[in-house]
């Protein structure tokens, strides 16, 4: 999906990147935090503290689109402002997570042999807790 | 079974308006939505909450708490830089998500203390003030400013308080109360109306014993009298000719027959009806703590019908062959005292439990008998794996020397008796002596039950337990002081516990891991055997297991 891979600060203008991720990444991962009693005979009772859409992926691109990705942290302050985040802007219906990102910027330099050099990065997004609600 | 959410929504009352905190953003959906609210998820962690009483009977104790709010966008900071949260209220709910919030009454109700700021956070303290009440002190009202013909030599002094019947052990007609002199002729009865003044008794200087003084020397005047401000009905003795300086008088009286409305509890008239002094224990109750909350300023909630309920316990609560008879509380205050030393000396005279249970209400609890409706935690549904503890009894006193009666004029007691736990003596192989002071019992049927009550927590078998079960299942289960049922093979008996029956004495929740921990004491002790010693000098015990052996041990 090269290409369709966007960000947005505010869920409607969105800002695609230069390219996708690479295969073997996870989007929209379900986490689960519990809390858990387990009775002496195995009764189990679960409390769920939150769940959140996560994704772990990796990106690999040229030094001259660095700066995409790099305005993209720079956008998000790093792990301080959520955004939001999908694999393809132009889909309908637009699967999107709403995440923070990993603290700082650090692509990695696969080979500086080649001209221009080639980027691996690890994007890791947290998805923030939706909010709940009680009745009066 | 699904997992289930739960929410602790927290209320802090500030000058500038209440916040509302939780674990996460949670939205309360109010009819108007205008008055919509929302809680912010800032809460770091809530900590824990712990209530507890004690065995034997002594007074509540109520564990102060602490939140920690996230504050890295300064948000409660600049709110709190210019205004003090101190003694503001703050309040927890536990509630689960999507159900009601109005229908969950507040898990812990608080006043803020000093709040600590860190980098990124902030601590809030916040300490249980139901109980703030008791640390009143009832006073010496008897002051110069308050009478102003006080004799020289007299500065202050305290008008007596006189709860049901206190009359002189037939045997030593001396008088239970020394009365404060006001006056040449006057000296203070109570600081409110009595039903009857049973006797006076006179002893001039140089005589060794009081006699009693003929009604018609005296007259028993109850007069409005301005008690620092407040006019109270106080009930004087007006002797017809002035006293000798060092007379002595002291009285036996018949004293409180009145009591505000309490609940559906009518208020009762002095002079009215139903005649009498009061005797029931609870109306003793009520009439203290009227006394203290009316100097505390305040207003304290009371489980009215519960307690009410127990009123009506205690008026059939002794088995006895000529059939049930009541618990009678007769006793005086004659000393400056506070509440919490008054009620520390008066709950134990009828095992009265005194706590504020899971609605904020404060309430007693008499353990009569057995519940057979009781709850029942088990191994299988809700005792968490691994944390069922149990320890051998403690405090244990197989030989209670009661005292009863008691003379406030001279402290001394005049009915003193004892309990004895023969098989429990004969088990120890020792006497383990207490003594207990019963101050507001003179019926030696009551105290006798009363003793008897306590012993059975105190006995060899009156084993401890602590478990941790899952809070917001059992919740409303849960209560101080309440009668539960235990299920576990770690029980110390015989193939265990099933349904065996303990009363709570503690609750801790930890309402981030939403854990409760219970501390019990069984109900009825578990039977230790006393050893048999045969002619041979050998020691049997005599126990069966699961088979039927017997075994002897040769000692």
């Amino acid at each position: 999906m090269a290409g369709f891979t966007a960000y947005s600060m505010n869920g409607v203008d969105w800002v695609p990147l230069p390219r996708g991720p690479r295969f073997a990444g996870t989007f929209g991962e379900r986490e689960q935090i519990d809390l858990e009693l387990v009775t002496g005979r195995g009764v189990r009772w679960i409390y769920r503290l939150f769940d959140r859409d996560n994704a772990d992926l990796t990106f690999r691109f040229p030094s001259d689109e660095k700066a995409d990705f790099r305005m993209m942290h720079d956008l998000a302050d790093g792990k301080a402002i959520p955004f939001y985040f999908t694999l393809d802007y132009t889909a309908s219906p637009l699967v999107a997570i709403y995440a923070r990102k990993e603290a700082g910027f650090k692509p990695v330099i696969l080979s500086q042999a080649s001209d221009p050099v080639i980027y691996e990065y690890n994007l890791k997004l947290t998805g923030e807790i939706s909010p709940d609600s009680v009745e009066e | 079974m699904a997992a289930s959410k739960w929410h602790i929504l927290a209320s802090i009352f500030l000058d500038s308006g209440t916040e509302f905190v939780s674990g996460n953003e949670v939205h309360l959906a109010i009819s108007s939505p205008a008055e919509s609210r929302i809680y912010e998820g800032r809460a770091l962690a809530f900590g824990t909450i712990e209530r507890s009483i004690t065995s034997p009977i002594g007074l509540p104790s109520i564990s102060d708490a602490k939140i920690r709010l996230a504050d890295t966008d300064f948000k409660l900071r600049t709110l709190l830089a210019h205004q003090t949260p101190r003694r503001r209220m703050l309040s927890l709910k536990i509630v689960e998500d999507g159900t009601s919030e109005s229908a969950v009454e507040p898990s812990y109700t608080g006043e803020i203390g000093t709040p600590e700021y860190g980098p990124g956070y902030v601590d809030i303290p916040f300490k249980d003030r139901t109980f703030a009440w008791i640390d009143e002190t009832i006073p010496n009202r008897i002051t110069r400013a308050n009478f102003p013909d006080l004799p020289q030599g007299i500065d202050e002094a305290f008008l007596p308080y006189i709860f049901g019947r206190v009359e002189s052990h037939p045997d030593n007609p001396q008088g239970v109360i020394e009365l404060p002199r006001l006056s040449a002729s006057r000296f203070g009865l109570a600081a409110h109306t009595v039903f009857d003044v049973i006797a006076i008794y006179r002893k001039l200087p140089g005589e060794g014993a009081s006699t009693i003084v003929d009604p018609g020397d005296f007259d028993v005047t109850v007069e409005a009298t301005n008690l620092d401000g407040v006019s109270t009905d106080c009930t004087f003795i007006d002797f017809l000719l002035d006293q000798d300086e060092g007379t002595e008088v002291r009285a036996d009286v018949a004293g409180l027959d009145s009591r505000p409305a309490w609940g559906t509890l009518p208020a009762i008239v002095s002079g009215g009806s139903p005649a009498g002094e009061l005797r029931n224990p609870i109306d003793t109750f009520i009439n203290i703590s009227f006394m203290l909350l009316t100097k505390f300023g305040g207003e304290a909630n009371f489980d009215t019908d519960h307690i009410i309920e127990i009123r009506e316990q205690f008026e059939t609560v002794i088995t006895a062959p000529s059939g049930a008879l009541p618990y009678l509380c007769d006793g005086a205050v004659t000393e400056s005292i506070t509440g919490r030393a008054l009620l520390g000396r008066f709950l134990p005279c009828f095992q009265l439990d005194m706590f504020q249970d899971r609605g904020g209400l404060i309430d007693l609890n008499f353990t009569f008998e057995e519940d057979a409706g009781r709850p029942v935690f088990s191994d299988g549904q809700d005792i968490e794996q691994d944390s069922f503890f149990e320890s051998g009894a403690g405090p244990t006193f197989n030989q209670i020397r009661f005292r009863y009666m008691l003379t406030n004029a001279t402290g001394e007691w005049a009915g003193s008796e004892l309990f004895d736990n023969d098989d429990d003596q004969a088990t120890l192989g020792e006497i383990e002596p207490d003594i207990v002071d019963l101050f507001f019992v003179r019926d030696f049927a009551t105290a006798q039950d009363v003793i008897a009550r306590r012993a059975s927590f105190l006995a060899l078998g009156s084993y401890r337990q602590e478990f941790v079960v899952p809070f917001p299942e059992v919740k409303d289960e849960l209560e101080l002081a309440a009668q539960v049922g235990l299920s576990t093979p770690w029980g110390l008996e015989t193939g265990g516990y099933s349904n065996r029956e303990a009363k709570i004495l503690g609750i801790t929740v930890d309402l981030d891991t939403l854990k409760a921990t219970v501390r019990t004491i069984l109900r009825v002790p578990q039977e230790v055997i006393p050893p048999v010693l045969i002619d041979s000098g050998e020691i049997t015990f005599d126990m069966t297991f699961d088979g039927e052996a017997t075994g002897t041990l040769i000692s």
